[in-house]
């Protein structure tokens, strides 16, 4: 027999901790080997891997030789970084260096004041 | 009056007709050829029926083909307004006459993290261009993309301010790198920017 949750809080807990096993589609849009890009494919890296390690894919494309995928994703700046999955969509643009904005926008801190 | 000598007519700007009838007789042949235009006016003044006429006349009539670039706050269906015109940008579509491409700007759905530019817009931009080799060029409205970029990157005090007219130079020195490189690179393209008063 499977544990009933108890209130509130264990309710609450329970689905942070599914919050934590969501599998996250990023897709990070570059433009070449700008500075900018190669900042933001390595910041993002760095974010994966310590905070998403093992549930996470990880899509780059190069708007230079994929034009068309810009156009269907309604991407205006580079670099941006899609959080398709988990729902909402998001859209992050800059090279990524505000790491705190990006967890907090990935459902992975709370927002202040929370 | 004495009409032109060869030697000044060389010396005077070459035209694009808008093939607007008055329009192009006032501005002796239509807008400048090569450079950018802006069209400033009150909502409801014309500046897209103005802009559309100059694509369509364009493909239809002078075998340039043109690109319309659409600066949309909401996702309303943009080509039901354009079809009020009396323009069927579809037929124009296929026949590879006419590129429009929509560009919704979500601010809700868009965090800024850092450094970026419009390099996404002018791929788009670029893109479209290349796929009917455009010769001309719409963006409608400018303000819009502005008004939905938040940082400095397009800072520009004399346009804030509603001056738009004053501030041509000033806009067009302002845009970024990659703009200017596609007028540049594109030295046939005339293109227009709409934008309202």
């Amino acid at each position: 027999m499977t544990k009933e949750p108890k209130d509130s809080v264990e309710i609450f807990e329970k689905a942070i901790r599914g919050s934590r096993r969501k599998k996250y589609l990023l897709r990070l849009y570059i433009a070449g080997t700008s500075a900018k890009s190669t900042r933001a494919i390595d910041n993002l890296k760095k974010i994966c891997e310590e905070h998403l390690a093992g549930r996470y894919d990880l899509e780059v494309i190069d708007i230079y030789q994929q034009p068309t995928l810009a156009e269907g994703e309604q991407i205006i700046a580079a670099p941006t970084l899609v959080k398709a999955l988990p729902p909402p969509l998001r859209k992050f643009i800059g090279d990524l260096a505000d790491t705190e904005r990006i967890l907090v926008g990935l459902d992975l801190r709370p927002k202040k004041g929370e | 009056m004495k009409p032109l000598s060869n030697s000044r007519r060389e010396g005077l700007l070459e035209k694009a007709p808008t093939g607007i009838g008055g329009l192009d007789e006032i501005t002796g042949g239509g807008l400048p050829k090569g450079r950018p235009t802006l069209v400033a006016g009150a909502a409801g003044s014309g500046k897209t029926l103005l802009a559309m006429e100059f694509l369509v006349h364009g493909a239809r009539d002078y075998d340039e083909p043109g690109v319309f670039m659409a600066f949309e706050e909401t996702s309303d269906d943009p080509a039901k307004n354009v079809r009020s015109l009396g323009f069927d940008l579809k037929k124009l579509g296929r026949e590879k006459k006419i590129a429009v491409d929509y560009v919704y700007i979500e601010r809700s759905e868009i965090e800024e993290t850092g450094e970026y530019d419009l390099e996404g817009l002018f791929v788009r931009l670029g893109s479209a261009i290349d796929s009917i080799k455009a010769k001309r060029v719409v963006l409608d409205t400018i303000e819009v993309l502005f008004a939905s970029l938040p940082n400095d990157l397009l800072k520009n005090p004399q346009l804030a301010q509603g001056d738009q007219i004053v501030a041509i130079p000033t806009l067009v020195r302002k845009l970024p790198q990659p703009l200017r490189k596609i007028i540049g690179d594109l030295s046939n393209t005339e293109r227009v920017l709409v934008g309202s008063i």
